[in-house]
């Protein structure tokens, strides 16, 4: 008897082992949705790889340096062109011109992964000038790109990269750059605060922080063209003079105020379990910068703060009676 | 000279050959589609006469069914060559392509108190049909006049959706989810013959109704994903309860489900869209519920923001909402009259008389307003099946004991569509 029950234990042992625990790690920690005992956060990791300065060989010949980080998707070869786009895109925006080529082309056929060499770019921009914009060629050095697990991909991707013109001439008649790293990784920490502020279910704050009271800016039409921050007005099934406010997340998960059960995260269609509607003409965009820089929310905090309140949801819809 | 004759007939012969293959196709497969109608039509009637007779068995009643079945899959192939082959005009082939499915949606529907999954088979075709005038602004075939009347117990049929209305009142217990999956990669984490199709039961739910089919055409849809460049669709015909799909292996949370959770109102239809999110999928629902655009129409482009602001479109009681809703109604009547010029007044009872038109055109007007003041306007799953509620009780009020019109339907649509 003994002896089954110590071989019950050791294949439970095993099994948990094997089984259960790499479960955990994939799982997101509800109580904490940004705490993780094994990985730190992008936004983490980015402050601390910025602080790295520009060496001096490259200061000297006129280059700047710019970040550029991607937790999206779920490979390292898009996220490592994502990081490099975005740290390309920041050097343009630093420099006050715009690009020739199309830049996506450029990365997808010769993409910069970590563990190959395609580290250096060459491609034209358009410097303003007082009549027509003269093209300029630009180069593009990476220095660093790294593969880092984070709580928001285990395939995230970091990159430092320098670029200047690759004629003095062209520089000289160029704007003067400013030296932003990253403007993404600022968004970024904005964005971090407001999920952490929703995990606290704060609606109001968050209805200050993302403005979306004040004049929209863009209207979008459909739910293909929502991205993080959008609002939306939802009505009450039976009452539809009741007007409630919500705030699209990503994923088609969003956060909204309901009429009995507080702030509620559901996704689309949730909403009826509240008796509320969504009204699609209602969407509306008070903070472009998110758009701008093609912010999106890690899948991972979305399913964790998804999760995080699911029990608390009604199990079906309300009886509003059959429609013959 | 002679050269441009013959180019001339070298471009014009094939061109006249396609045109004249075009209309013997025309001609071959649509009488074809209509002999098969025909067949559909008696072998309903017989199937009604076996099944109610004391000795039938279930062996012939399904002879029955697979004969039918051969029918409407004859009539299916010849509507798919025929759209195909980009045969100009499709509304008849459509039309007697969607009979035939009520048709056996209808013989699923006479047998389905014996085999209770057969509720569920009839509400696929059921579907199916009314699916095949989606975007679209042509009156759905089960609203038209029938070639040939159709005989249900002892009395004659015009219209297949009198017949529905008299005897598929259990389709209604259903709703329509149309599931669209997008985004799916080659390195999506899926285990699709390990996912299990479920549904949130109560102890107190003693459900008369099946939801058999919906699993393996889930699993289908999934097992398309990939080879369909990230995108695939399909739908499924559920009974009223809320659903969920699980992974039998995965030791998930039992929260996880909430991410594929479903969730079917009667009568209704759903626009679900599923998308991998981390190591699973979430589906959520499209919002497709729009507001009347009327309250434009009486207030202007005055937008009403997000936030707990106040719809002046949904106010009631004090003067100025009593003069809102007035205006309001008048607005609707001015609806209601453009639209009447677009149907066959005439047909619709009796209203030469300018008195009577205009008696008429307010009672449309104010139906349609009080409709907008239920969850009904916001839950109905098409705006044909909207317009024939609507009708039914605008000929209630207007002419009752009379079939309702079917201008009346095509009216009430395009008041809806306005507003």
């Amino acid at each position: 008897m003994k002896r089954n029950q110590k071989s019950i234990f050791t294949w439970s042992l095993l099994f948990f082992i094997f089984e259960a625990l790499p479960l955990l790690g994939q799982s997101a920690n509800l109580d904490n949705c940004w705490k993780s005992q094994r990985y730190t956060t992008m936004l983490d990791t980015m402050l601390s790889v910025m602080l790295k300065p520009i060496e001096d060989v490259y200061q000297q010949h006129d280059f700047i340096q710019t970040f550029g980080c991607a937790y999206e998707e779920d490979d390292i070869e898009q996220n490592s062109i994502r990081a490099v786009y975005r740290a390309i895109i920041q050097s343009i925006r630093n420099r006050k011109v715009s690009l020739r080529d199309d830049l996506d082309t450029i990365l997808e056929s010769q993409p910069p992964r970590p563990d190959n060499l395609t580290r250096e770019y060459s491609m034209y921009v358009n410097i303003p000038t007082q009549g027509e914009p003269k093209a300029a060629r630009y180069e593009i050095k990476i220095l660093d790109l790294e593969a880092v697990p984070t709580i928001e991909s285990e395939k995230a991707v970091w990159t430092r990269i320098v670029t200047r013109y690759a004629y003095k001439e062209d520089f000289n008649i160029a704007p003067i750059a400013d030296q932003n790293p990253s403007e993404f990784v600022k968004i970024m920490g904005e964005a971090q605060q407001i999920l952490k502020t929703l995990e606290r279910r704060k609606f109001n704050k968050l209805r200050k922080v993302l403005n979306i009271d004040s004049e929209a800016t863009m209207f979008p039409q459909s739910i293909d063209e929502l991205i993080f921050g959008d609002s939306m007005t939802l009505f009450d099934e039976l009452n539809p003079d009741n007007n409630y406010a919500g705030i699209y997340l990503g994923k088609g998960i969003f956060t909204c105020e309901t009429p009995n059960h507080g702030v509620v995260i559901c996704k689309f269609g949730e909403e009826r379990l509240y008796q509320l509607r969504i009204d699609a003409n209602s969407f509306r965009r008070t903070t472009p910068l998110y758009a701008e820089l093609n912010y999106q929310a890690p899948e991972v905090i979305l399913e964790c703060l998804f999760l995080k309140y699911a029990h608390e949801k009604p199990k079906s819809l309300p009886t509003l009676g059959v429609i013959r | 000279m002679r050269s441009r004759f013959w180019w001339f007939w070298l471009l014009l012969v094939p061109g006249m050959f396609a045109s004249a293959q075009g209309q013997s196709l025309d001609r071959i497969l649509i009488p074809q589609m209509e002999r098969y109608e025909n067949d559909i039509q008696n072998t309903y009637r017989e199937y009604q006469k076996i099944y109610y007779e004391k000795k039938s068995s279930l062996a012939e009643l399904r002879a029955f069914e697979d004969i039918i079945s051969i029918y409407v899959a004859q009539i299916l192939e010849i509507y798919e060559t025929l759209s195909l082959s980009g045969f100009g005009n499709l509304d008849r082939p459509r039309d007697i392509a969607a009979r035939a499915l009520i048709y056996r949606s209808l013989i699923y529907l006479e047998k389905a108190p014996l085999n209770l999954e057969y509720y569920e088979k009839a509400c696929y075709d059921y579907y199916r049909a009314l699916a095949m005038f989606d975007d679209s602004d042509a009156i759905p075939a089960i609203f038209k006049k029938l070639p040939n009347s159709v005989l249900v117990g002892a009395k004659e049929y015009n219209r297949l959706i009198d017949v529905i209305d008299f005897k598929g009142s259990d389709l209604y217990a259903f709703g329509k989810v149309n599931l669209y999956l997008r985004n799916f990669k080659i390195t999506t984490n899926l285990d699709i013959d390990e996912m299990e199709f479920m549904r949130v039961s109560s102890p107190s739910d003693k459900m008369k109704y099946t939801y058999l089919l919906a699993e393996d055409r889930i699993k289908d849809a999934f097992k398309n994903v990939l080879a369909n460049d990230g995108r695939s669709s399909t739908f499924l015909a559920l009974p009223e309860g809320s659903y969920f799909i699980k992974s039998k292996t995965k030791g998930r949370t039992s929260r996880y489900v909430y991410l594929s959770a479903l969730y079917i109102r009667a009568n209704q239809q759903h626009n679900y869209f599923v998308e991998p999110l981390v190591n699973w999928f979430i589906m959520y629902e499209s919002p497709a519920t729009q507001k009347p655009r009327l309250a434009r129409l009486v207030f202007g482009e005055k937008s009403t923001g997000a936030g707990n602001g106040k719809d002046p479109l949904y106010s009631k009681g004090g003067n100025k909402d009593k003069k809102i809703e007035m205006e309001k109604l008048i607005k609707l009547t001015e609806v209601v009259n453009s639209a009447l010029d677009r149907v066959a007044a005439d047909q619709i009872f009796n209203i030469k008389d300018p008195w009577i038109r205009n008696k008429f055109t307010n009672t449309v007007a104010e139906v349609i307003n009080a409709h907008i003041h239920t969850p009904n306007y916001h839950n109905c799953w098409s705006r044909w099946m909207l317009s024939w509620i609507i009708s039914k009780e605008i000929t209630s009020k207007f002419s009752p004991e009379t079939e309702v019109p079917t201008e009346l339907i095509k009216l009430v649509y395009y008041c809806l569509k306005e507003i």
